[in-house]
């Protein structure tokens, strides 16, 4: 029982961040080896990430070893951090409709696929109802027009062309 | 003396005749009024303002053009101070620091005043640059010029070290945050020698990690993701309407030596090719916590945390324009983009410049002059009558509008769809990190400096023959190495008070 207690927090958050940052470092450093000298130098091309890299990798050890040592405070932290599942759920659909976005900015275009993320991270974060979704439709119809006037007609900055506004 | 003083009112004398033209006002009015438009809007950057009125000004006199960019400028670098305090989301780099505070003291209901603190330490800060442009800038021209690479390469560190010891709590994971900053920074081609290093053969990694697109996903995007994980409230504030913004003469004054002092840094950073406002506001937020009072109280929303980065990010803007006009190199991105306007009028910057054609520099001390006056005036007039209107949209309205903006904004940086890519990944990381409470300011500033530190060490060395003595013999590389150890070991045992303390407390 002690023994599953004392190595709990090689399971907690911070200590799986801190050792992926790890395997991070790690594996820049390993790739630096793949990296050409360049020209003649007193440092070359590889010497300065090498440099930084260990740094990185040397700071997250001392902090893995700070876990292990205070685990018990930091289990109290990371208990005090924990989401709710909707609140998961809801961060996890909206990053997922920022993903889509930029996947289909190229295709459909920068008001079109403005209009879907709109309308569909509205209604994921508002009520779970037809009567917001379609409130949702007209909030976002309204805010693309209004984008359309300031960055296309007023601004002229450009954004991707689409299937309907170019 | 007396041929200095009449020389200096002969510069006033002829800044004030273009003040005093209608037309002139318009024209920087209008600038200024885009660039607050573009740096309050998180995503979207005054260098992208600047970049889209350009063609503008070609149709303009040089003066006229020239000043409509100042004025955006000096609009951009203020007005990024208005999502930072309202909405915790930079508008630009150099507002980083603004949000430690601002956004505390917006959430405690003195949004109003957090604002009114903040654009007022702007215009002051602005001031003081700009008597120091008009009076010393061939001076501060001649210093800027005594830094070499191995000034700039410990400069970086100066910086970074402050940064990690300001920004986390663990010295640990700040300076973990500023080396990752730095690797990241390594992607793409070498400075040097051209060589591709971390992009694995793919060619959009060429160019390496955009540094907007890192910052705006980081700190504005990331920033969305955790306020739609606060569920207390609908709107960004509970009271979605703001407080009085009148503060007085005296409570402004009360904070003339955090005034005077950020300002200062601001200049000094300024000066600097490439150092920008980055550092300078965090530098100075971290000055205005060493010397307060009650340095405990910073991060919980108090009026110095505001003053200091403000202040001194409005003060770079004076700076910026010293080694610009005096030796023809860019102080910045910004007055990069600046000197290629000047370039385009057939005006080559330098020396010659003050020789040749005056007029064209006493526009530009004009254009900041009445950039800065007219920035309060707008900020109170339209501006925040907007931001009272935005505040009344709930989150589920307006943080979606926040993301198309970032999107627009970033796509515009180099109309590259990498780019959002990079945004995409630097979003998820922010979010992370922000959860865990690993700093992102070090990462940020390690991802801006880490091209100038590398490139510095290296052109140094190869100077040096490999020898490291310069960096520790040199009259400002000392005192940048004091610094930096003073810096570190005050933050260290300041937070190992704080701990005692914390201890003691709780035991009681």
């Amino acid at each position: 029982m002690s023994n599953k207690h004392s190595l709990s927090f090689l399971f907690s958050p911070l200590f799986l961040f801190d050792f992926f940052l790890l395997l991070f470092g790690i594996l820049f450093l390993l790739e630096s080896r793949n990296i050409r000298r360049g020209f003649q130098q007193v440092l070359d091309a590889r010497i300065y990430p090498r440099v930084v890299t260990s740094v990185f990798c040397l700071m997250i050890l001392f902090h893995l070893v700070q876990i292990a040592l205070d685990h018990e405070v930091n289990k109290k932290e990371s208990e005090k951090n924990k989401l709710p599942k909707e609140i998961i759920f809801k961060i996890s659909v909206l990053f997922g409709l920022f993903t889509s976005y930029i996947l289909l900015i190229q295709i459909l275009g920068y008001f079109e696929t403005g209009f879907l993320f709109l309308w569909s991270s509205i209604t994921v974060l508002g009520e779970r109802s037809l009567k917001w979704c379609v409130k949702a439709f007209f909030i976002s119809v309204l805010i693309i027009l209004v984008t359309y006037l300031i960055f296309g007609v007023l601004l002229n900055i450009y954004v991707p062309s689409g299937l309907i506004i170019r | 003396m007396a041929r200095g003083g009449i020389m200096l009112l002969e510069n006033i004398i002829s800044v004030m005749q273009f003040v005093i033209q209608p037309y002139f006002c318009l024209i920087v009015s209008i600038g200024t009024l885009l660039g607050l438009f573009f740096g309050a809007i998180p995503g979207l950057t005054s260098t992208l303002a600047i970049v889209l009125i350009m063609p503008v000004t070609f149709g303009m006199e040089p003066t006229a053009g020239l000043a409509m960019l100042t004025g955006i400028y000096i609009g951009g670098v203020s007005g990024g101070q208005i999502s930072a305090i309202l909405l915790n989301m930079p508008g630009t780099p150099a507002s980083i620091a603004t949000c430690f505070d601002g956004y505390p003291m917006a959430k405690k209901g003195m949004a109003g005043k957090a604002l009114s603190y903040g654009i007022m330490a702007s215009f002051i800060g602005g001031m003081i640059s700009l008597i120091a442009l008009i009076i010393v800038a061939p001076v501060l021209g001649r210093i800027s010029l005594k830094f070499q690479t191995y000034e700039y390469f410990l400069l970086g560190l100066f910086g970074l070290t402050i940064v990690s010891s300001l920004t986390s709590k663990s010295l640990l994971y700040g300076i973990a945050s500023a080396s990752l900053g730095l690797m990241l920074a390594t992607v793409g081609a070498d400075p040097l020698s051209g060589v591709s290093r971390y992009t694995f053969g793919i060619s959009a990694l060429d160019g390496g990690v955009g540094m907007l697109p890192a910052m705006i996903g980081l700190f504005v995007v990331s920033e969305i993701f955790l306020q739609i994980s606060e569920t207390k409230s609908e709107y960004i504030f509970e009271s979605n309407s703001m407080d009085s913004m009148r503060i007085s003469f005296k409570e402004i004054l009360y904070h003339w030596k955090n005034l005077i002092r950020s300002s200062l840094i601001g200049i000094g950073i300024g000066i600097l090719p490439g150092a920008g406002g980055t550092i300078a506001n965090l530098l100075a937020y971290d000055q205005a916590k060493k010397y307060s009072k009650y340095p405990e109280k910073f991060g919980t929303g108090i009026p110095d945390g505001i003053v200091a980065p403000e202040s001194a990010n409005n003060a770079v803007t004076g700076g910026a324009f010293v080694p610009m006009l005096t030796l023809g190199i860019p102080g910045n991105s910004v007055t990069a983009i600046l000197m290629a306007g000047l370039l385009l009028h057939g005006l080559t910057p330098g020396p010659g410049l003050f020789r040749d054609n005056i007029g064209v520099v006493y526009s530009i001390f004009a254009s900041i002059f009445i950039s800065n006056i007219v920035m309060v005036i707008l900020f109170y007039l339209f501006l925040i009558r907007f931001f009272k209107w935005a505040l009344r949209i709930p989150k589920k309205v307006l943080l979606p509008i926040v993301v198309l903006m970032a999107i627009a904004g970033t796509y515009n940086i180099r109309y590259s769809f990498n780019d959002l890519w990079v945004l995409a990944i630097f979003s998820g990381m922010g979010f992370v990190f922000r959860r865990i409470d690993f700093p992102i300011s070090p990462m940020i500033l390690g991802l801006i400096l880490g091209p100038i530190m590398e490139a510095a060490l290296r052109t140094g060395m190869m100077r040096s023959g490999g020898s490291i003595m310069p960096f520790f013999t040199r009259p400002y590389s000392i005192g940048l190495i004091t610094l930096t150890i003073v810096s570190v070991c005050f933050s260290g045992v300041y937070k190992r008070f704080e701990e005692n303390k914390k201890k003691a407390l709780l035991k009681n």
